[in-house]
């Protein structure tokens, strides 16, 4: 890690003044509360009494016979509390912000899943929640927003730019940047200012860790490849980080294809995205010839984002890992073809 | 490289006053007519914002004005060669995001904006840190640094250091337009910056009327306006005599820094 939070030739900390203060007492608190035992213990307990962790590393039988190639196993992050791998951050990070006396949560949420485990973390610490949505997200992930608000966390409808996840992310950084000195926000990806990055693949990590052991227990030896999906990135940075030193493993994060890489309608950062400055770091991005940022399209809401995190830049630019995108067309296809072949009694 | 604006700044015996407009809103047209309508009424140096789509460091008012000058087509380049050709006669600061220079390129960014009439650079969002990046147009423009209320004292001994043209000190927490300015914390601030630099001092963010502007000027050598302006120009640009009344506003600024300057 070098003096200004650089992850190989990305990252970074390219925010206003008013942010250098709470970044550097983030990083200071994170620092000493990952190597503190008591911490961790802490965090341990919660991700395997709270979360439900760890999370089965399922052998996908019947798509593997269709499939006639790899044998398959499914991580199961889904299975988690919450419904997804955002609460191993959020529990992270709230636990984190409570020891550094904040009183106050805040979070962007695309599709509502960042959202929903913010509010829960929130709710289990005794923390006030204040969620940044974009105004079209809720209105079609109403449920979410339900969920939110059950837990006692106020959702705040974003109107500006595209009112989607980017523009949440902007509207709780000017929240943050009116807040500093009592309010923590909680980035839902390996995006973002440093400490981010590391910070949110170091608490998404657990999944690699529990993955390798699993492996290890059912096939006797690592995977051949790990495939991930990679909006931000935060799940593919979790399951990638504990294979990155084996270099036998090969790494496929799958970006957001959306109505097709020549249509403008996607969210392939990398794959068609060039370097700039977006929500704190530099990386891979969508903009346009003049370096204003690009809107974005997938059928996935949670990938619905014109940017990705700096260290999975660095994983590609180095070749360690590498990234393809599927069609939302092929997304569903594939999920169908999933849904349909594990389902019991058939084949 | 010679620090051209801080030179020219320095020299005046007067608080100065450094309006803010985005560029391009409502129009170019209008907007060029409001830039010599500032420098007529006295403004030691006029900050040009840049359009940019994802303003995190603005209020709601200048996200509209971006909003809307990137609707109109505002590109940097345009920006360039619509003030060169102007030829304005007063010093320019453009004032902008990073991912704008460091996407067309800095060393050109600086080159192609000083040949337009440009002196100092204004990144709102590279702190003290990615200061650096900006090294291959420090020869063309001043790159000025923002320090804030909750700045260390050591950090702002090096941001006084390291900046150009004058230091820009943010008045509180918040966006543009939307700052508590922090009255009691900002003296204790000016007088360590003053202990490390010679280049003027100037405080932005929350300057919202020339009452406001009277009494920061009085701990600083002058004030960046921008909100309060631009929220003008959005609410009466469509009025007849908004022209005379745009002008009235600027000279009301300038008056008010004036009193304080025969002090």
């Amino acid at each position: 890690m070098s003096l200004y939070g650089f992850m190989g030739e990305f990252g970074g900390r390219f925010v206003p003044e008013v942010l250098m203060y709470p970044l550097n007492e983030l990083d200071e608190a994170y620092d000493h509360f990952s190597r503190d035992p008591e911490f961790q213990k802490e965090l341990k307990y919660y991700l395997s009494q709270y979360a439900g962790r760890p999370s089965p590393l399922y052998y996908a039988s019947r798509f593997t016979d269709s499939l006639g190639g790899a044998r398959v196993y499914l991580k199961r992050e889904d299975l988690n509390h919450t419904g997804s791998h955002k609460i191993n951050n959020t529990l992270g990070q709230v636990l984190l912000a409570k020891k550094m006396g904040k009183k106050r949560i805040i979070a962007e949420t695309g599709a509502g899943q960042h959202g929903v485990a913010t509010a829960t973390a929130c709710a289990l610490f005794d923390l006030e929640c204040q969620v940044y949505m974009g105004a079209v997200d809720v209105e079609r992930q109403k449920l979410n927003v339900f969920r939110m608000e059950v837990l006692g966390t106020e959702v705040i409808p974003v109107t500006s730019g595209s009112q989607t996840l980017k523009d949440a992310i902007n509207e709780a950084l000017r929240d943050w940047v009116r807040n500093v000195d009592h309010t923590h926000y909680v980035i839902g990806s390996v995006v973002g200012p440093d400490p981010y990055p590391r910070m949110v693949r170091d608490f998404q990590s657990v999944i690699s860790r529990e993955a390798k052991q699993q492996i290890l227990e059912t096939e006797g030896k690592l995977p051949d490849v790990v495939v991930a999906c990679v909006g931000g990135g935060s799940n593919a940075m979790g399951i990638f980080h504990g294979f990155v030193p084996h270099r036998e493993v090969r790494l496929i994060g799958v970006e957001a294809g959306g109505l097709g890489l020549d249509s403008g309608k996607h969210a392939a950062s990398i794959e068609r995205g060039s370097q700039g400055i977006l929500h704190g770091s530099l990386s891979y991005i969508l903009q346009d010839e003049n370096g204003q940022i690009s809107d974005t399209h997938s059928v996935a809401a949670g990938l619905d984002y014109p940017g990705v995190g700096p260290e999975h830049s660095s994983l590609f630019t180095s070749g360690r890992a590498e990234y393809v995108s599927v069609t939302d067309d092929q997304a569903l296809e594939a999920f169908i073809n999933l849904s349909l072949s594990e389902r019991s009694g058939e084949k | 490289m010679t620090d051209h604006l801080a030179e020219s700044l320095s020299g005046k015996q007067k608080k100065l006053f450094l309006p803010y407009l985005t560029f391009g809103y409502p129009d170019v047209h209008t907007f060029l007519d409001l830039v010599r309508i500032c420098r007529d009424q006295g403004a030691d140096a006029i900050e040009i914002g840049i359009p940019h789509s994802d303003p995190v460091a603005d209020g709601p008012v200048l996200q509209h004005a971006s909003y809307q000058a990137l609707q109109n087509g505002v590109t940097p380049r345009i920006v360039a060669e619509t003030l060169g050709k102007a030829g304005l006669g007063v010093p320019l600061i453009a004032m902008t995001y990073g991912n704008i220079v460091y996407h067309y390129g800095v060393e050109r960014f600086g080159r192609d904006f000083r040949e337009a009439g440009f002196q100092g650079l204004i990144v709102a969002d590279f702190p003290l840190e990615a200061r650096p990046f900006l090294q291959p147009a420090a020869e063309d423009l001043s790159i000025i640094i923002l320090a804030s209320t909750n700045t260390s004292p050591e950090r702002l001994a090096a941001i006084g250091k390291e900046s150009r043209g004058f230091v820009y000190l943010v008045s509180g927490k918040g966006t543009t337009g939307n700052t508590h300015i922090e009255t009691n914390h900002l003296p204790q601030m000016v007088n360590i910056l003053r202990a490390h630099i010679s280049i003027p001092l100037l405080i932005g963010f929350g300057v919202s009327s020339p009452d406001v502007a009277r009494s920061v000027g009085l701990i600083a050598d002058g004030v960046i306006v921008g909100t309060a302006i631009m929220k003008v120009i959005i609410d009466h640009h469509s009025e007849p005599d908004f022209r005379d009344q745009f002008s009235r506003m600027i000279g009301s600024f300038r008056n008010a820094l004036d009193e304080i300057s025969r002090r």
